[in-house]
């Protein structure tokens, strides 16, 4: 090569290399916008870091995701949390995973009578908030942040907040990745959260919105089978103006006869049992919880609980005008530590959780309900409630 | 014109490399073990088989770009064949070139192959409901639910950028092996390799306030002129289709161009230390 040939070249290097620096402080902004998940101090394999490190951060989320399958169906739900934590970390598009991980914290950490820990509510609400804030365009975690409020927690309004949100967004088809209209029955479930919330008029008009929707839906689609959420949502806003119009003449002369009490019959077991002349079927909510109880805030997701904390939500079935359990939680310490000093005991019926056959006769939020002694107006709902203060030493 | 006589020669002897095609059978089962994840959500069996198809598609591409790219130049100055070539009219320029250019269309046809299997695997899957009425030996219910997914172009587009980056690994492998021998260029070429893939750490380094000055320009550095192979790291949108990704073919694009002109620069590089290379 003639010297001449080779300063060329030399000389070429230089608006070569400018252009590679140029291009790259071009690229480094963008580049952040689809390179969302991160790597951290946090334990896993070094094949994983490795693997993350050389972009393959979404095979690792897949695989830890494969194993977390593995370690739920042997039982081993400890183990599930963290790798939720870094799936979603790794790959926070992964929207089945803070679902299933939410589900999984406010669902599967049960006491040896199968109630579930409670303290894990507070983790699940962050996850689900972070997962929306990483996915806020589909309805998918709106609904099943909405899902847990209506289902678990029975906070109806929260549930409502979610299910509206959900019910403003699209789906994804999962086979062609293009957007599509949102399954029909989060509509349908935002009526039943109105419904439930005591909103009767919001439930009604949601239902006939949800009739126009699905019609839609139905023309849109070109599926006829799809038709039958057309008709499931006219029966059931035919059903509810019925149940309007029916429970709209009830007065309060239902005297519930309310009574609730609680026997020690041992180290962490006791008895609860009373009277309650409803139809069979109707519940009544036990909660023993520290007297300063407070439900712990997360900003940020993260499965670390105070377990200092006792919670205990069961309910009670109703027969025959009476209700008793034995809640023996010898077993369960590290769920029910049972530290603080004072005990709330709290024994609620209320209207709004309460089926169907049982509002036929007191109405969506007790209207037709009566009781001498433990009767509260709450929010415009009429329930009953009685609580007992008890301290540490009666209970161990 | 020598150049691509000599591509066509490369081509020629390393689809015989039998080394390259057990990475490519490799590829190929990895790619059909992601169907086997059929016990989780059908969207989530989706996300996986999209993740772990293109990032196999990487990492045996990996492979077979640093197993081929160290051991072009290197092997024929072990085998001696080098004098032959090179005592004919071939300018070691064109030699260098044509070497490089059979080891990428080496690299295409592999990458094309392993990228063809992965996009078949995803039709099988997102059409598992068409491919169970075939079972009935019914083909009307077969067409009419036969997906052409609108994920595939996305697909097509990671394919190519992990090919971009193999392409910049194998210049990088090239131009080392003007002057390395095979096993230092394989752990040169990793080390390259890594370093440039760590660049979402090196950028945030060069610019975190905690990071003392020095290290700081030394991050710098390594980030703008160490080939940024984690700039063709855009998996996530691809997979996740759903989330918004405003101007991913114009990064894309941009990412391409920047991985041709560094391909360029180690090409010089690498033809202007042969040219000096006493053989």
């Amino acid at each position: 090569m003639s010297v001449t040939a080779r300063r060329s070249l030399l000389a070429m290097l230089v608006p070569l290399l400018a252009l590679v620096v140029w291009l790259q402080v071009q690229l480094d902004p963008m580049r952040q916008r689809y390179q969302p998940g991160k790597v951290t101090n946090i334990e896993i394999g070094t094949q994983f870091v490795a693997a993350t490190l050389i972009g393959l951060k979404e095979v690792v989320a897949g695989l830890l995701w494969v194993r977390a399958d593995e370690f739920f169906h042997s039982g081993n739900y400890a183990a599930v949390i963290p790798i939720v934590r870094i799936v979603t970390w790794l790959d926070p598009h992964q929207i089945d995973v803070y679902d299933t991980g939410a589900w999984h914290l406010s669902y599967n950490f049960t006491d040896s009578q199968e109630r579930s820990d409670r303290r894990y509510i507070p983790p699940a609400q962050a996850l689900y908030r972070e997962g929306i804030a990483n996915n806020p365009d589909i309805y998918d975690l709106y609904f099943a942040q909405g899902w847990m409020n209506f289902h678990k927690v029975l906070d109806f309004k929260k549930a409502i907040e979610a299910f509206t949100e959900a019910n403003k967004r699209p789906a994804v088809d999962p086979s062609t990745g293009k957007k599509r209209m949102r399954p029909q029955f989060v509509g349908h479930t935002l009526a039943h959260a109105y419904r439930k919330d005591g909103q009767i008029d919001r439930a009604i008009e949601q239902w006939r919105q949800n009739i126009k929707d699905n019609e839609r839906y139905v023309r849109e689609s070109g599926d006829p089978g799809e038709q039958v959420m057309v008709d499931v949502a006219r029966n059931n806003l035919n059903q509810l103006l019925r149940e309007k119009e029916e429970r709209s003449r009830l007065k309060p002369v239902k005297d519930a006869k309310f009574e609730a009490q609680w026997q020690f019959l041992g180290p962490r077991k006791f008895r609860v049992f009373g009277t309650l002349d409803l139809p069979t079927g109707a519940r009544v909510r036990l909660v023993l919880r520290d007297k300063d109880f407070k439900e712990q805030e997360f900003q940020k997701f993260s499965w670390d609980i105070d377990t200092n904390q006792t919670i205990l939500i069961d309910d009670l079935y109703v027969r025959d005008g009476r209700f008793s359990r034995t809640i023996d939680i010898e077993r369960d310490v590290s769920i029910y530590p049972l530290k603080a000093e004072q005990y709330v005991m709290t024994f609620t019926f209320n209207p709004l959780t309460a089926p169907d056959f049982v509002q036929d006769v007191i109405g969506f939020k007790g209207e037709g309900l009566a009781d001498q002694k433990y009767l509260v107006v709450r929010n415009g709902v009429r329930m009953l409630e009685k609580s007992f203060l008890i301290k540490r030493n009666q209970l161990l | 014109m020598t150049a691509w006589v000599i591509a066509r020669n490369t081509f020629g002897e390393a689809i015989r490399k039998k080394i390259l095609n057990v990475f490519l059978i490799l590829a190929l089962g990895s790619v059909l073990i992601s169907l086997t994840f059929t016990f989780l959500e059908f969207r989530q069996q989706v996300v996986i088989l999209k993740s772990f198809g293109l990032g196999m598609v990487q990492f045996w591409g990996l492979f077979i770009a640093i197993i081929m790219g160290i051991s072009l130049i290197p092997a024929d100055i072990e085998q001696r064949t080098i004098y032959t070539i090179l005592s004919k009219p071939v300018k070691r320029y064109e030699y260098v070139l044509g070497r490089f250019l059979g080891g990428a269309i080496t690299l295409a046809v592999n990458v094309a192959l392993m990228g063809a299997a992965f996009l078949l695997v995803f039709l099988l899957k997102v059409n598992t409901r068409a491919l169970e009425s075939l079972a009935s030996l019914d083909f009307g219910p077969f067409w009419t639910s036969w997906v052409w997914s609108g994920e595939v172009p996305g697909l097509i587009g990671g394919i190519a950028m992990v090919y971009m980056k193999l392409l910049l690994l194998l210049a990088v492998a090239v131009c080392f092996s003007t002057f390395a021998t095979v096993t230092v260029n394989f752990f040169l070429s990793s080390a390259v390799f890594i370093a440039g893939s760590i660049s979402s750490v090196t950028e945030a380094m060069s610019k975190s306030p905690n990071t003392p000055i020095v290290l700081r320009w030394l991050y710098a550095a390594v980030h703008y002129v160490v080939p940024n192979f984690g700039n063709y790291d855009v998996q996530n949108p691809i997979i996740h289709p759903e989330v918004p990704a405003a101007d991913l073919s114009l990064y894309m694009w941009k990412a391409v161009f920047y991985g041709l002109a560094y391909t360029i620069i180690l090409l010089v590089v690498g033809v202007l230390v042969f040219e000096r290379k006493e053989v």
